[in-house]
């Protein structure tokens, strides 16, 4: 009887917790179209709106570096005062466990109402099936996402699923001491240097022998320190005509080999082996010890200005992005827009995107950087920029030039975004690093992580 | 006579009750998990909007026809080759010098216990400035000897599982010593002395007598590090992530993987399944070898 007991029991509490888990409306054959989703994403939107003065709480996730400041605690008492009905409640991850968080939440259905992501992390995202179209909603808290952006265009299927925060600006981030040690000229302020020229002036630039090893080059052991001088060349095609992978075009090849060049030949960056060994930082370049870096807005909004957190005895300076020699005199930038995004499952789609709209008007220039959004008065952003960068004798001029005020800019990806752009980047990265410790050839690295990326671009299709 | 019944049955039902914490526990936090993985590994689940539906055999068939899961398969067997015989060889030495008559022995059993105890992310922050390709104190030794290139372990796609599987036995030989060593002086010293006035030497008195008394332990061991050595995770996570080259992705990191990195929770169940039934097969290989070498007094 005992023993009959048990097993009933235990098996009510398998079968109960197993169709918990499984949702509330569970439809088992998993057919519903993608329309009929997002028309009823839609429609659960506006039937939350319907509901906007009830007392609501925001979740939103994001990154530590952008929630764990003065700032943001700041905009968020702004916020709050002027919106009494939403309360906000941040959840903050450290940017490198970000997307298995995401992953998590995601996946266990806990309801988020914003998420933030780079290009990669939202497209991801939105190739998922975690995000819901905003346009409709976006229009109810009077922005047009067509028009509000600049050329901002449609993400998927004509629908927006990003509400743009800013695009990155790439520069190139000297230490002038370092090029006054080893006399030699600061790059010109408006005209690129080739990438050639950089890996001469790098080599110059290097002094290993000292107390301190100085090299003349930083960079991250991200993708685009690598595959990015293909990019430029290639007009970022990141992906071949049928939306495979496109990493083993000559001129990827001719990236990986620059890089190559520079750190293993000249010796003038730092090896990979010992990059990767001292968990280096992105941060690090503003210890002193390097010569140039290239980087985009965020060096001058996390650490160029932000002194009592990076003291220096050093001035820096900034100069375009370096170029291709076929590209030479050409202001070049390797464009990737950060954004927040609803996911499908957001309890008030409506308030998150008044949040978000406010994030980008009060919030991002606080964070130094010049959101997309352009009802946002840029020249402030830049006087106030410059006022932070005068002593190290960088213009007015120069940040607008630098900082996104160039018309003539040349944007091409920064990364491969459209097909699985997680698995491409991170796929990359676990490759190349044969490459640069001598265990592969450059062909080998960039053939594997072809067919790699292929499989899982053919997979991501067929779901 | 129906007294002695309803004593019988109160004391059962008391023993349900007592029983009943550990019962939910396991219910909840072992069977659950594991009928969810498994139910999970032949569907598809999207919480976020409540869909679920049956997929069959798929993400089976694709763990058989995915090159990097046989890859995650190969290095896990590699792991499991070098971590296994190396623990308990470690462990069996460690405590048979730790048995015999010697000075400090009470210092030197802490000093084999430390790293047993120590955080692994303190274990392995120092075994990464201690393997530094460049500036550690290894390197550094082999260059001043000569060695103009030396290894670069944990960033060489030739070294780094071997390394990983040498700090994974390191961690945990303590453990191993200590239950080693409590067997050794279970023997009984009287069975010891007996074969040396016969005549056996150390080898075979050890080969004969201390072996076989301590087999049951060594059975013991044997199957917790082979448990182990299969869900190897930290030193893959914290170390190399899987890296340089996949040469490190065993099958629990290649579970992480495809579960939070890329969001295929499916597919990461079935793999956990797999691993699961590995686990049963290598457990139940030796289960039924222990006959013949497992002696229970």
């Amino acid at each position: 009887m005992l023993k009959k007991l048990t097993l009933i029991t235990l098996g009510c509490f398998i079968v109960i917790s197993l169709l918990s888990a499984c949702g509330k409306t569970s439809t088992t054959n998993g057919t519903a179209k993608e329309g009929n989703t997002q028309k009823s994403e839609q429609a659960n939107a506006q039937s939350n709106t319907e509901k906007s003065d009830e007392q609501v709480t925001l979740k939103i996730l994001n990154i530590s570096e952008y929630l764990d400041t003065p700032e943001f605690k700041s905009f968020v008492e702004r916020f709050e005062t002027k919106y009494p009905n939403i309360k906000i409640d941040p959840i903050s991850v450290p940017h490198e466990q970000y997307i298995s968080k995401r992953n998590i939440m995601m996946a266990s259905g806990e309801s988020v109402d914003l998420i933030w992501g780079n290009g990669v992390d939202q497209f991801d995202a939105i190739n998922k099936g975690f995000l819901m179209p905003i346009e409709d909603i976006a229009k109810q808290v009077d922005v047009d996402m067509t028009k509000d952006f600049g050329n901002f265009k449609a993400d998927k299927d004509g629908h927006y699923f990003r509400f743009p925060i800013q695009q990155n600006n790439w520069m190139l981030y000297y230490n002038k001491k370092v090029f006054d040690d080893a006399h030699v000229p600061y790059p010109d302020p408006k005209v690129p240097m080739t990438w050639d020229e950089v890996a001469d002036v790098a080599q110059k630039l290097t002094n290993t022998e000292g107390k301190t090893k100085v090299y003349g080059l930083f960079y991250n052991n991200w993708g685009m320190y690598y595959y990015g001088y293909g990019s430029q060349l290639t007009n970022g095609k990141f992906y071949t005509e049928d939306g495979m992978s496109n990493i083993n075009a000559p001129e990827f090849k001719r990236s990986l080999e620059w890089m190559n060049d520079v750190m293993n030949v000249r010796k003038a960056a730092m090896p990979i082996s010992e990059y990767i060994s001292n968990n280096t930082d992105f941060l690090s370049y503003w210890n002193g010890n390097f010569g140039m870096a290239v980087g985009a807005q965020w060096y001058a909004q996390l650490a160029a200005t932000k002194k009592d957190k990076f003291p220096r005895d050093w001035k820096a300076g900034i100069a375009p992005m370096p170029v291709p020699k076929e590209m030479a005199g050409k202001h070049m930038n390797w464009s990737s827009v950060d954004s927040l995004a609803v996911p499908k499952n957001a309890k008030h789609p409506k308030e998150a995107l008044i949040f978000a709209k406010e994030y980008v008007s009060d919030y991002t220039l606080s964070t130094g950087t010049l959101p997309m959004y352009n009802k946002v008065n840029a020249d402030k952003f830049y006087q106030d920029l410059a006022n932070q960068l005068k002593d190290d004798d960088i213009t007015l001029d120069q940040v607008k030039f630098l900082f996104g005020g160039d018309p003539n800019t040349i944007n091409v990806e920064e990364k491969p975004i459209l097909g699985a752009p997680q698995e491409y980047e991170s796929t990359f990265l676990d490759q190349i690093v044969n490459y640069y410790t001598g265990k592969a050839t450059v062909d080998q690295v960039l053939n594997d992580t072809k067919q790699k990326v292929d499989k899982a671009i053919t997979e991501q299709k067929d779901k | 006579m129906v007294k002695s019944y309803s004593l019988e049955r109160r004391e059962r039902q008391m023993g349900f009750l007592f029983a009943l914490p550990s019962m939910v526990g396991f219910l909840v936090f072992i069977l659950l998990p594991m009928l969810t993985v498994l139910v999970l590994s032949f569907s598809k689940l999207d919480l976020m909007s409540g869909q679920f539906s049956l997929e069959g055999m798929k993400y089976y068939n694709k763990m058989l026809n995915d090159e990097d899961f046989w890859r995650s398969v190969r290095n896990t067997v590699v792991y499991l080759v070098i971590y296994v015989p190396l623990t308990l060889t470690l462990g069996l030495s460690m405590a048979m010098i730790l048995n015999s008559k010697m000075y400090l022995r009470g210092v030197v059993r802490t000093f084999f216990i430390i790293p047993y105890i120590t955080t692994y992310v303190a274990t392995l922050v120092v075994w990464n400035v201690f393997l530094h390709p460049t500036e550690g104190p290894l390197n550094s030794l082999l260059m001043s000897i000569g060695f103009s290139h030396p290894p670069q372990y944990m960033v060489d796609s030739h070294w780094a599982l071997p390394v990983l599987a040498f700090i994974g036995s390191w961690k945990d030989v303590g453990y191993h010593c200590i239950l080693f060593l409590a067997a050794l002086q279970g023997v009984s010293k009287d069975f010891l002395e007996a074969s040396s006035i016969d005549g056996a030497n150390r080898w075979q008195r050890f080969k004969h007598i201390t072996f076989p008394l301590i087999s049951p332990t060594t059975f013991f061991l044997l199957l917790i590090t082979i448990i182990g050595g299969l869900q190897a995770f930290y030193q893959m996570a914290l170390l190399t992530k899987g890296g340089p080259a996949f040469s490190t992705t065993t099958l629990t990191y290649y579970i992480y993987r495809s579960a939070f990195e890329f969001y295929d929770f499916s597919y990461a169940s079935a793999v956990g399944v797999f691993l699961f039934a590995l686990t049963l097969v290598f457990i139940l290989m030796n289960w039924l070898t222990q006959k013949k070498w497992v002696f229970y007094q």
